[in-house]
């Protein structure tokens, strides 16, 4: 099934995927984002938060939002 | 629909026009670049037909100054068609349909308990929590997208970040905030991703972007560190000092208001009050690599005073020298007699 997937870490990727049908938000999160933790982000699904249970359906629109971003001078 | 919701939906509309104008600056940039690019390749053509005549006549001298032209040419080139692909490159981003941007506006509102649209509905905003860094109180932001400005090539003046109960720091008040200076923020390693969520209408995204941004600090570049916030103490008394008010001991290497610190009446050195000394001769503060010791009477004077003579001891040779200087003219008059 395809999905939208907006990754507001780094440039801000956001395009549709493809995720194989029973494919938890947890799961879609831990193989998009390596090496990062789901507690660092916001996940919103559809634009609502959703728990790390939640089965992704077809058209779901996910986004991960980082919570800490360094900026600059 | 509410009088709220039509307001909303309202202003979803004109943040897909002034989006959908950007796009259409970008083309018209892209189409500028090109032009550019053609007469570019105009110009390649006819520095090909002068080293074809220069070959063949056999005009080596000519090729060479003909080559010269090419290489010129080829050094514009890349910086052209970087722009170009940029650009194109952006352009790829959609323009967000009223109703998807109306969602963004009402996931903002939840996000952020509150969405404030100005009277002329030019501009969208939230406010974060009050923000503490490290223990350092900053207090609440204003996040202000400015609608028109989103029909802009480049979005960094699409935003200001407003402080609501400004903190700011003691040497620069216009900083209220280690990465906000003049209401604008440095958004550092969010930049992009800024840029590409409100190229794409997410407004939801940017507001969340930035607060990101607000509630982490980096200590590798801020416009004012946080252990600099308030100043710095001084060394001696411990008055909070502007940082750009201290003095700094050349002799201890410790740094001191202005009330604390002096210099050195030899050198002009900066000397804080408790290691500058006082010179026995002249009584001026100097500091100790500027006092010695007079080699007849070992007071401690300045090298100044040293290098003159001006040591009291001197003074007091010369007093205890007089008397005898007067009897002297007696006792050279009974040798004369003598004679």
């Amino acid at each position: 099934m395809r999905i939208l997937f907006i990754n507001n870490h780094g440039g801000g990727f956001a395009d549709y995927m493809t995720v194989q049908d029973g494919t938890t938000i947890e799961q879609f999160f831990d193989k998009q984002m390596r090496d990062c933790e789901p507690e660092d982000y916001l996940i919103r699904v559809n634009r609502q938060p959703v728990d790390s249970d939640y089965v992704l359906q077809e058209g779901d629109r996910v986004t991960c939002t980082p919570t800490k971003i360094e900026g600059a001078a | 629909m509410h009088a709220e919701e039509r307001k909303l939906v309202r202003i979803a509309d004109r943040i897909r026009r002034h989006l959908l104008l950007r796009q259409r600056t970008r083309y018209r940039y892209v189409q500028g670049k090109l032009g550019s690019i053609v007469g570019e390749l105009q110009r390649f053509e006819a520095i090909r037909r002068k080293l074809d005549i220069c070959e063949s006549r056999g005009w080596h001298g000519a090729a060479l100054k003909v080559l010269q032209q090419v290489e010129r040419a080829c050094g514009d080139m890349p910086h052209l068609l970087q722009g170009v692909t940029q650009t194109a490159q952006g352009c790829k981003t959609a323009v967000p349909s009223t109703a998807e941007v109306y969602r963004e506006l009402l996931q903002a509102e939840e996000e952020f308990d509150e969405l404030v649209v100005s009277k002329a509905g030019d501009m969208v905003a939230v406010e974060t929590d009050s923000i503490e860094l490290e223990g350092l109180y900053l207090g609440p932001f204003q996040i202000q997208l400015h609608l028109s400005a989103l029909a802009e090539m480049r979005l960094d003046n699409a935003y200001d970040v407003v402080a609501l109960h400004p903190q700011p720091a003691t040497r620069n008040p216009v900083v209220t905030h280690p990465h906000v200076s003049d209401e604008r923020l440095c958004a550092g390693d969010a930049t992009a991703a800024i840029n590409a969520a409100l190229a794409g209408g997410r407004v939801c995204d940017f507001f969340l972007l930035v607060r990101s941004v607000l509630t982490t600090y980096n200590p590798d570049s801020p416009y004012v560190s946080i252990e600099e916030w308030h100043g710095r103490p001084c060394y001696e008394c411990g008055y909070t000092v502007n940082p750009d008010e201290t003095y700094w001991c050349v002799v201890c290497k410790e740094e001191y208001c202005g009330e604390c610190a002096s210099y050195c009446r030899v050198c002009d050195e900066t000397v804080c009050l408790g290691c500058l000394d006082k010179c026995e001769a002249c009584e001026d503060p100097v500091c100790p690599s500027c006092l010695t010791k007079c080699p007849e009477c070992d007071r401690s004077i300045c090298k100044t005073c040293l290098d003159e003579v001006l040591c009291p001891c001197h003074e007091e040779e010369e007093t205890e020298d007089e008397p005898q200087e007067q009897a002297a003219p007696a006792g050279a008059a009974g040798r004369t007699e003598a004679a």
